[in-house]
């Protein structure tokens, strides 16, 4: 409220500044809203929680796996993330579905229950957002999938379309 | 302007500065839009502006923004249908004058099933010179990643539609989709799909397979037998197909080379036995590109294609054609602004003119594209932005009419648009 008011008064003497502000707000306000998560342990993706898990991660390597349930190999992919999970808990990935369609939603969940990777974060992109929400994820990525970054610790995307190798995955996550 | 200037209060300021903002948007949008002729009747078209949560309960109505998809096709009388899914239906509707009106949408008069319609996968719409309707499409089975090729037939332009039935004959609760349906001259109606049947075999590669199988609802023989046409296919990358000036089927699609390296094929039935490989640019994926390509063929028996590959020898959309079916191509001339994300493009020729038209994405805007030569692909003219889209983007494709070519683009919540190119 305290900014709301600050901002209204900004409005009042000066035009242009006012403008900006009131975007500026809008834009933080709305990524507080879409920052709460969804239900079935999935939060909507936006650009501003994902710089947040990027900005929790620094420092540490991390992977970020992006799939739909239209793409068979995402599902090795996800297999071999709950192997890998099953040898060390805590495993440093975020999960991106990138579907956007409501028949696709109880797929969604289905899928990554049965996977077993509720506790990991998992993001969704959301309706009529994909295409935005793919580019803000790296606008190199045409939406091939399975897409998988290796993050660095200094926070360096290294992007690979297609299923990871298993030896890859264990080799850039397990620690133990 | 004038009236921005002379305003004093700052939120009034702010909210000219957003109407003229909004009008200035709305402006350009006029100006993208002027050759749209695609507006339905149904006034669910301009409801484009609404927020994705109103769209949602809109969409309990019966409306082509609703669609995921749509497929547009001239009848040999010159309506233009369009079909979409909606609500375990197939709906349609016909303009009598390209696209500037439609009649009210009606649901094709079968029994409700499940429609596969999304991204590379969609019902498919078809003509035969009695005007005949042809629709097939593919239905999704009790486990994931199975489903059906269904087929229905319409004698009465639609009044009534036969009892669908099932293309693919194995039985197999498989994979049967990204079905093709092309209706030639004799009024023989062909079906090409990919099929995870051959999956079942021991010595079963990588992918899928490609099955074919043709019926012909006015003579008496037997319908729709299935052949297997190739195996190691690509999982979910559309296929293309045309007829050559033989009569015979070929088609274009995205095969799987070695060790995943992803390149586009082309066979023609009947007249080889080993398919042409199309693109050398080595995209080594396992995994889902999402993107077919696009095959039409010339009175000169020339093959037009165009694709899509990340590989590291070529990247982006490309065009190429060939003199004797695929064996030798044109050096592929690039389409579209790699940086740009140029992708999913799709391609017709016409009376030696060829047009390409293919998406692109600013990161906030989705812009289609356009490209015409006039010369039989030797050259092209420059490439222009045809529309715009905010909200989202279906694949464009270009419908071949009596005389000119259309391209139709459906648009997340701003309905479908259609226009002569």
């Amino acid at each position: 409220m305290k900014r709301l008011r600050l901002v209204k008064t900004r409005l009042q003497t000066n035009g242009l500044l006012l403008t900006s502000m009131l975007l500026v707000t809008t834009l933080v306000m709305t990524g507080l809203a879409q920052a709460e998560p969804a239900s079935n342990g999935s939060t909507a993706f936006s650009k501003l929680r994902f710089e947040q898990v990027k900005q929790e991660k620094k420092g540490q390597k991390w992977l970020a796996l992006l799939w739909s349930v239209d793409c068979p190999p995402c599902m090795k992919e996800l297999a071999l993330v709950q192997k890998l999970q099953q040898k060390q808990q805590n495993l440093a990935v975020v999960i991106i579905n990138t579907d956007t369609e409501e028949s696709s939603e109880q797929e969604r969940v289905d899928i990554i229950k049965h996977f077993n990777l509720v506790n990991l974060k998992n993001f969704h992109f959301t309706q009529g957002q994909e295409a935005q929400q793919r580019y803000q994820v790296d606008p190199q990525w045409f939406g091939e999938l399975p897409r998988s970054y290796f993050i660095d610790e200094q926070g360096k995307f290294h992007g690979k379309s297609g299923l990871i190798a298993e030896e890859l995955l264990i080799q850039w996550l397990l620690t133990i | 302007m004038v009236i921005v200037t002379k305003i004093r209060s700052p939120m009034k300021n702010f909210k000219n500065r957003l109407s003229l903002l909004i009008l200035l948007k709305v402006s350009l949008s006029i100006g993208f839009s002027q050759q749209v002729l695609a507006e339905s009747m149904d006034h669910s078209q301009h409801q484009g502006q609404k927020p994705a949560k109103q769209a949602k309960t809109s969409c309990q109505k019966v409306a082509v923004t609703c669609g995921k998809t749509v497929t547009s096709a001239f009848a040999p009388n010159g309506d233009l249908w369009r079909v979409w899914s909606q609500q375990n239906n197939i709906y349609y509707q016909i303009s009598p004058d390209n696209g500037k009106n439609f009649g009210i949408a009606k649901a094709v008069a079968i029994p409700k099933e499940k429609i596969s319609a999304r991204n590379e996968n969609r019902p498919k719409i078809a003509f035969d010179s009695k005007l005949g309707v042809y629709l097939s499409w593919a239905t999704p089975r009790e486990k994931k990643y199975t489903a059906d090729i269904r087929y229905s037939y319409s004698s009465d332009y639609g009044k009534t539609f036969s009892t669908p039935i099932t293309v693919n004959d194995d039985g197999l609760l498989t994979g049967h989709s990204f079905n093709e349906m092309v209706v030639d001259e004799e009024d023989d109606v062909s079906i090409v799909w990919l099929d995870g049947r051959l999956k079942q075999r021991k010595d079963a590669g990588n992918g899928s397979a490609i099955f074919v199988a043709s019926g012909n609802m006015t003579k008496a023989r037997e319908q729709f037998v299935n052949q297997e046409v190739v195996n190691g296919t690509c999982v979910c990358c559309r296929l293309a197909v045309d007829y050559n000036q033989q009569g015979k089927l070929a088609i274009l699609w995205r095969h799987i080379y070695g060790d995943n390296i992803r390149e586009f094929a082309i066979t023609t039935l009947g007249e080889q036995s080993t398919p042409y490989q199309v693109s050398h640019d080595h995209w080594k994926i396992n995994g889902c590109p999402h993107q077919g390509g696009a095959l039409s063929i010339a009175k000169d028996n020339r093959y037009h294609m165009v694709w899509y590959n990340q590989g590291d020898k070529g990247k982006g959309i490309f065009y190429s054609y060939s003199n004797d079916a695929g064996k030798s191509l044109s050096l592929p001339i690039a389409v579209g602004e790699q940086a740009a994300q140029a992708a999913h493009p799709h391609m017709s020729e016409k009376n030696g003119v060829i047009d390409i038209v293919w998406t692109q994405f600013t990161g906030t805007e989705h812009q289609l594209w356009h490209q015409q030569s006039t010369d039989k692909g030797v050259t092209f003219g420059s490439a222009k932005v045809l529309a715009i889209s905010t909200k989202g983007s279906d694949r464009p494709f270009i419908v071949p009419g009596k005389n000119n070519s259309f391209v139709s683009w459906h648009r997340f919540q701003q309905g479908h648009w259609l226009s002569q190119l």
